[in-house]
């Protein structure tokens, strides 16, 4: 069982990109790869142009990470993580990280495991950006927080990355919060890309219609709220419905579980 | 550097404090038990008397009194002393790499540096200057606690050593404690949980405890060891799988107990100067009716003899214990190196 299998991805630099999976998808596989973290049995991954298999340091001294756990020591306060960070990387910017925590209200002197999840996550992606790092990685950093902190985090990646010119890549299965950060999509279902495009380019090309018809590019069928059916097609036909990026993401989700289904039976 | 320790230990702050009082309810105890057992401690005069007999009714009590405090005194700190390495190494090695893996903090130390030795050594380095420091200092104290506990041994003045205390005091303790501080180390990093890993340790360090160091004894045994006339009575160290008698031909060579046998079997019995009736001991046919073997041998210069190893050998058991165990320590350590090197955190 492969978790990712022929991926071919580019990100552009100063893009910043929403990986959206189902649980199992590979998404967090695709980002261990790219941190060195895990080694991929084929092919290769390229941070900047560097292969983090063959020069480690190189690359995590390009990236900052944020992973959905957090990765926070409990027992450690909030400036104890920061001199951590400052005692591992360096040119870890302190200040830049305090100032970051004050805009929240984070008391520094307190204890992370004593900290809200939202309060944790905001910590962790202070890290990050204290890093300067030009690549910023962050695998499902929202999953676990309240509305408010998800804006409030996002708001800060997305003001950090673009005032730095920096090139981010979220991680997420909740699709409509990171709609308003991102600019490409990639979905990724099956351990295969399903998706690669400009999120406002990916709503243009696709089209929902009532009923599947032959000579049609369908990817799948998509159930609407209410139980409605609807297909999801490949158009730029202005006179179709364009679907919501969370039916195109669902469509493409639907497609990939179709394909799994017809190799098991085929087997 | 400071900084970075002071992290380590509010990292591990729980197994940090235990092994302090730890180390220092050890230290301390062999301080007070050392003051004790030399306030009891009679005169040389009083010990001369004591061994060589005709000492007086107050030496007798006062030597009396001595080996009392003397028990007392090794009844907390040695125990606590010979199982402290273990307990250490075990206790600050095995989070070091282990809880970072179970708490899946490694994956942000991780992202941070591509040089993970540096890592490692940061939070190693403090482990080790703590548990390696205290040990030393903990052995040097039990050391002189025990030192000053056998003032005087039936030849004189000293301590006659045993293989048993090795690694109780000095410098075989602080060697075990890092040996058992490498195996922590590699066994969390490999292992990737801690309690895991403390069990496999515990379990490892049992191994080494009573199956590594018979053996290791044993091997040096070998090397040291020489045959003794039984007449002897030098001390000597007792060493596990070397005892063995025999008998020193006139020529010197050395006859197993059964080649002895074997040579003195038949031969008729020497005349007993001693007895009354030199014929005794034969029955009226002449065969012998009595094993004469051992006066035979005796009569015909066989000496009884014993191998042991002689007591001025004890450097070399501990030396070699102290070689073993920190070769182990430091081949764990560095080992733990590239393993952390490659190893994916969770």
């Amino acid at each position: 069982m492969l978790a990712l299998n022929a991926i071919d991805l580019s990100v552009p630099p100063g893009s910043i990109v929403a990986l959206v999976g189902p649980n199992g998808a590979g998404k967090t596989s695709l980002i261990r790869c790219c941190l060195g973290f895990e080694r991929p049995t084929a092919g290769r991954v390229l941070v900047g142009s560097v292969d983090p298999q063959a020069d480690r340091k190189s690359v995590v001294a390009m990236l900052g990470y944020v992973s959905q756990s957090t990765g926070l020591y409990r027992g450690l306060s909030v400036n104890d993580h920061l001199e951590l960070a400052y005692s591992l990387r360096p040119g870890f910017d302190r200040q830049a990280a305090k100032g970051r925590l004050d805009q929240f209200g984070i008391p520094l002197r307190q204890r992370v495991g004593t900290l809200s999840g939202g309060q944790q996550a905001q910590v962790a992606l202070a890290i990050a950006l204290g890093t300067h790092a030009q690549v910023l990685l962050l695998d499902e950093p929202l999953a676990a927080l309240d509305p408010l902190a998800r804006n409030d985090f996002l708001n800060v990646l997305h003001d950090e990355v673009r005032a730095r010119g920096a090139t981010a890549m979220l991680s997420s299965h909740i699709v409509s919060d990171i709609v308003e950060v991102c600019d490409r999509i990639v979905v990724l279902a099956g351990g295969r890309i399903m998706l690669d495009d400009r999120i406002d380019a990916a709503l243009n090309s696709h089209r929902l219609v009532a009923q599947d018809a032959p000579g049609q590019s369908t990817i799948a069928a998509v159930v609407r709220p209410g139980g409605e059916r609807r297909w999801l097609i490949r158009s730029t036909d202005v006179a179709l419905a364009q679907p919501t990026l969370d039916e195109l993401v669902m469509g493409y989700f639907a497609a990939s579980r179709d394909e799994i289904r017809q190799t098991e039976v085929a087997a | 550097m400071l900084r970075s320790a002071l992290l380590t230990f509010r990292m591990h702050r729980f197994e940090v404090l235990l092994v302090a009082v730890l180390l220092t309810l050890t230290a301390v105890s062999a301080l007070v038990a050392r003051s004790h057992v030399a306030a009891a401690n009679p005169s040389n005069e009083c010990w001369s008397q004591n061994w060589s007999g005709g000492s007086t009714l107050e030496c007798q009590a006062s030597v009396a009194n001595f080996w009392g405090a003397a028990d007392e005194a090794s009844f907390v700190a040695s125990p606590l002393a010979v199982s402290l390495p273990f307990i250490v190494g075990l206790l600050l090695g095995v989070p070091i790499v282990g809880r970072e893996l179970e708490l899946r903090t490694a994956g942000l130390a991780w992202s941070l540096t591509g040089r993970r030795w540096r890592w490692l050594l940061a939070r190693f380095v403090p482990m080790l200057i703590l548990g390696g420091g205290g040990l030393l200092i903990v052995a040097l104290l039990v050391a002189d606690m025990a030192r000053v506990a056998h003032p005087w041994n039936y030849l004189g003045p000293g301590r006659i050593p045993d293989l048993t205390e090795i690694g109780s005091e000095g410098m075989p303790l602080a060697a075990r404690g890092l040996m058992t501080l490498g195996i922590g180390l590699l066994l969390g990093a490999v292992a990737g949980r801690t309690l895991p890993a403390f069990a496999i340790g515990t379990i490892a360090c049992f191994a080494l405890l009573f199956l590594g160091v018979p053996f290791l004894q044993g091997r040096v045994g070998e090397g040291v060891a020489v045959w003794r006339d039984q007449t002897d009575d030098r001390p000597a160290l007792y060493v596990p799988g070397i005892s063995d008698a025999g008998y020193r031909a006139p020529d010197g060579t050395i006859l197993s107990f059964a080649q002895a046998q074997a040579l003195a079997a038949g031969q008729p019995c020497p005349p007993d100067e001693t007895s009354p009736d030199p014929g005794m001991g034969k029955a009226v046919t002449g065969a012998p009716v009595a094993d004469c073997s051992g006066q035979w041998l005796a009569a015909n210069g066989y000496a009884a003899v014993t191998r042991v190893a002689p007591i001025e050998s004890y450097p070399t058991f501990e030396n070699a214990e102290i070689f073993a165990t920190s070769t182990i320590g430091l081949v764990c350590i560095l080992l733990t190196f590239p393993i952390v090197s490659r190893r994916r955190p969770a």
